[in-house]
């Protein structure tokens, strides 16, 4: 269990946005899969569906809470940057583009934050992105391709000035 | 900012997203477990259940093989499998209920058009690619979220269900509200259900003997679906949205309608 524990906690936390509603989500996900576990042993990838219920349990704690949905975190302060090996393409952000990347993430709706979330933010394979999401993995290939074309879309017309738009 | 630069920056900000420290959930949740086991409702209050599902689960380790779970523990189920929104519950009293007789009185909701349905809920609208389009689509706006059944007739391989000609009716409805959950009640006789993966998604599959819907309404009153077809069930849940396929099909033909929903 403790090897799944930080995972879980961490996938309730991006969908609960806080750590009270994270915490209780991970517990009773666990607890859900203590009694299902017995047919989770012939094989059947036991991590992803962990997190399927633990996401479920955030999120039903999220809207009985009626909070609005969104990703709700927040960088770490001071991190060090990488200056002296900047990325060839430039990948390495300052902490105003990580920002601005995050509160994009975070207006994205539902659908394409989360695949964007699990894929990327919890470092998920397609794999376990599909199984945590219930569908194929070729869903979550579309998905995401869609997901980042919007979250670029929203890029883009942040980087525009304002009163611009359309110029 | 080209795809390869997103997804380098997104790895990037995964890095450095301010996570809460892990708390430790080892003795809560083993807390939770040994206080649910006297406390929890239906079968965990019965310890002849609760033998009985330990048993069937040992049985399943040993044959590594699909558990076919008995009457008893089937309230359990739904919980076991994390489709949360969906009970189902025994009833062994009750009688045998009626078939409805012809698609437009199966008491599913108002007829619409897809555009319709779809415009009316938040979810998303699947149809069976394996099917295509439905014959009939019902909007039942009393559920909480509302509730998209498509009904299919003269499908091929599955005969109409009690004398009628629908062979397939699938329903769609969010399975997370608190409120909006089904209540599912399975006579004892003749009916099993097996646990099974619907696109590698837990679920689960009711076959044999005839069986009710009952909805709760958003006040918690108890109203009856009047769909009363004597098929097999498959119940599932993905993001959010619960699937219920009413069928004449067997369990891998149903499946297969289930996984081919785009």
């Amino acid at each position: 269990m403790r090897r799944y524990q930080a995972i879980a906690f961490r996938t309730a936390y991006l969908v609960a946005g806080n750590a009270a509603d994270a915490e209780e989500a991970a517990q009773s996900a666990f607890t859900k899969a203590y009694y299902a576990l017995p047919r989770f042993r012939s094989g059947a990838p036991f991590r992803p569906w962990l997190l399927r219920i633990a996401a479920n349990e955030a999120k039903n704690r999220r809207r009985s809470a009626g909070r609005a949905e969104g990703l709700r975190v927040r960088l770490v302060e001071n991190r060090p940057r990488d200056d002296a090996a900047p990325s060839p393409e430039g990948a390495v952000l300052a902490r105003a583009d990580r920002e601005r990347l995050l509160t994009e993430l975070s207006a994205l709706k539902e659908r394409d934050r989360m695949v964007i979330t699990y894929r990327y933010l919890l470092d998920l394979s397609e794999e376990e992105t599909a199984r945590v999401l219930g569908c194929s993995r070729g869903t979550v290939k579309s998905r995401l391709h869609r997901a980042l074309q919007r979250l670029q879309a929203r890029l883009v017309e942040v980087e525009t000035p304002a009163g611009g738009e359309g110029a | 900012m080209n795809r390869n630069d997103l997804e380098a920056s997104l790895a990037t900000l995964a890095g450095e997203i301010e996570y809460p420290f892990t708390p430790d959930l080892v003795a809560p949740v083993r807390a939770a477990i040994t206080a649910q086991a006297p406390a929890r409702g239906g079968w965990f209050q019965r310890p002849v259940f609760r033998r009985a599902s330990f048993l069937v689960a040992s049985v399943a380790l040993l044959l590594g093989a699909l558990v076919t779970f008995s009457p008893a523990t089937r309230d359990a189920i739904a919980d076991l499998l994390g489709i949360s929104g969906v009970e189902v519950r025994t009833s062994p009293g009750r009688p045998s209920p009626e078939v409805s007789a012809s698609a437009p009185d199966v008491g599913l909701g108002e007829r619409v058009t897809l555009e319709q349905a779809r415009s009316a809920v938040d979810f998303d609208v699947a149809l069976p690619r394996s099917l295509g389009a439905p014959d009939h689509i019902y909007l039942d706006e009393f559920v909480p979220g509302g509730k998209v059944s498509l009904v299919y007739a003269n499908v091929p391989g599955a005969p109409g269900i009690g004398g009628s000609d629908i062979g397939v009716v699938l329903s769609l409805f969010p399975g997370e509200l608190d409120r909006a959950y089904v209540d599912k009640t399975v006579h004892l006789e003749a009916t099993k259900v097996d646990a099974v993966a619907v696109n590698g998604v837990p679920g689960f599959f009711i076959k044999g003997g005839p069986h009710e819907v009952v909805y709760l309404a958003p006040d918690g009153g108890e109203r009856v679906d009047t769909l009363r077809l004597a098929g097999n069930t498959l119940l599932w849940e993905s993001q959010g949205v619960a699937y219920r396929l009413e069928t004449s099909l067997g369990k891998q033909a149903a499946l297969e309608v289930a996984e081919s929903l785009e």
